[in-house]
């Protein structure tokens, strides 16, 4: 199947093709033909490969895995498996509301026009802590969660917009849409991540393909006999 | 015939070197999906792809094309 790294990884091939060709025949840039293969090799070719190994690895960095590789990131992952309505991220995750292999990053960016990269340059940072200045003992959002990313998806869902208890104070819709009333720490959706309850926490298992099949009802017998003698 | 290389040439090829290495890094970054591949991409690939084009563009300017022929 082509894939777009499939196809980057073909376009590296060749360009290092032709990097082969020019540092051990460099005098085939004598010839006109050369001049634009080097052309071709050492500009036009790498450029293209920069900046397309630059979208693989923002699109790479999205995933769940990448960011749950790091040991620091396990129990946050793992908070997405509590067997606990009150979870928030675990809902979530659970109930397909964001998409599995980015769920981090669904909720964990601003939705705004340079929020993709803002994340990711906050992502550099992480790595400088994680290996070189040390992970801090308790881990915190560099600014209060924004009501715009739960917006971003709640925002005209009816789920959201027709509950009554939005509605319990004059204006309240209108706090929380402009920011001013926090969604998670005005304690209503309070319970996020809250990875120190973890070890007392039920966890959730996806069902076994065994366990799926005994919730299918057994087709009773009676009902099979009529079937087969019914007049056609 | 041996034909010696112009000074033109082997810039071309010193870049040529820079970025098959900058390649070979950028290859061994998208095959392995952890935090540290970005930082191999970022420092071998990038600034060896930047470095090379740089290179090869100072080299172009400067000219140096004559060549020697040694029969």
């Amino acid at each position: 199947m082509i894939t777009p790294l499939s196809i980057l990884i073909g376009l590296i091939a060749v360009t290092a093709v032709i990097d082969l060709i020019l540092i051990y025949r460099p005098a085939v840039t004598r010839e006109q033909g050369g001049k634009v293969l080097a052309f071709a090799g050492i500009v036009l070719l790498p450029s293209l490969i920069g900046f397309s190994a630059l979208q693989t690895h923002m699109e790479d960095s999205k995933k769940t895995e990448f960011c749950l590789s790091c040991h620091v990131m396990e129990k946050y992952g793992k908070s997405l498996n509590v067997d606990d309505k009150e979870y928030i991220p675990a809902v979530h995750f659970q109930n397909h509301r964001i998409p599995h292999d980015m769920a981090c990053f669904t909720c964990h960016t601003e939705y705004t026009m340079y929020g993709d990269y803002a994340a990711k340059l906050r992502g550099l940072r992480h790595i400088y802590y994680q290996y070189i200045g040390g992970v801090p003992d308790s881990i915190k959002l560099y600014s209060p969660y924004n009501n715009r990313e739960c917006l971003h998806c709640h925002e005209g869902a009816r789920s959201f917009e027709e509950k009554p208890i939005h509605y319990q104070t004059a204006g309240m819709m209108d706090s929380i849409k402009g920011n001013k009333l926090s969604c998670m720490t005005s304690g209503c959706h309070d319970v996020i991540h809250n990875v120190k309850d973890l070890a007392k926490a039920d966890m959730w298992k996806p069902l076994t393909p065994a366990q799926r099949a005994a919730l299918v009802p057994k087709p009773d017998t009676a009902t099979s006999s009529t079937d087969t003698t019914s007049p056609r | 015939m041996n034909i010696q290389l112009s000074k033109l040439e082997k810039r071309i090829r010193f870049s040529a070197i820079l970025i098959f290495i900058a390649l070979v890094g950028t290859l061994g970054s998208l095959l392995v999906s952890h935090p540290l591949s970005f930082i191999e991409f970022a420092v071998v690939g990038v600034f060896l792809i930047i470095i090379a084009i740089i290179y090869y563009l100072i080299a172009l300017v400067r000219g140096g094309g004559s060549v020697v022929e040694k029969k």
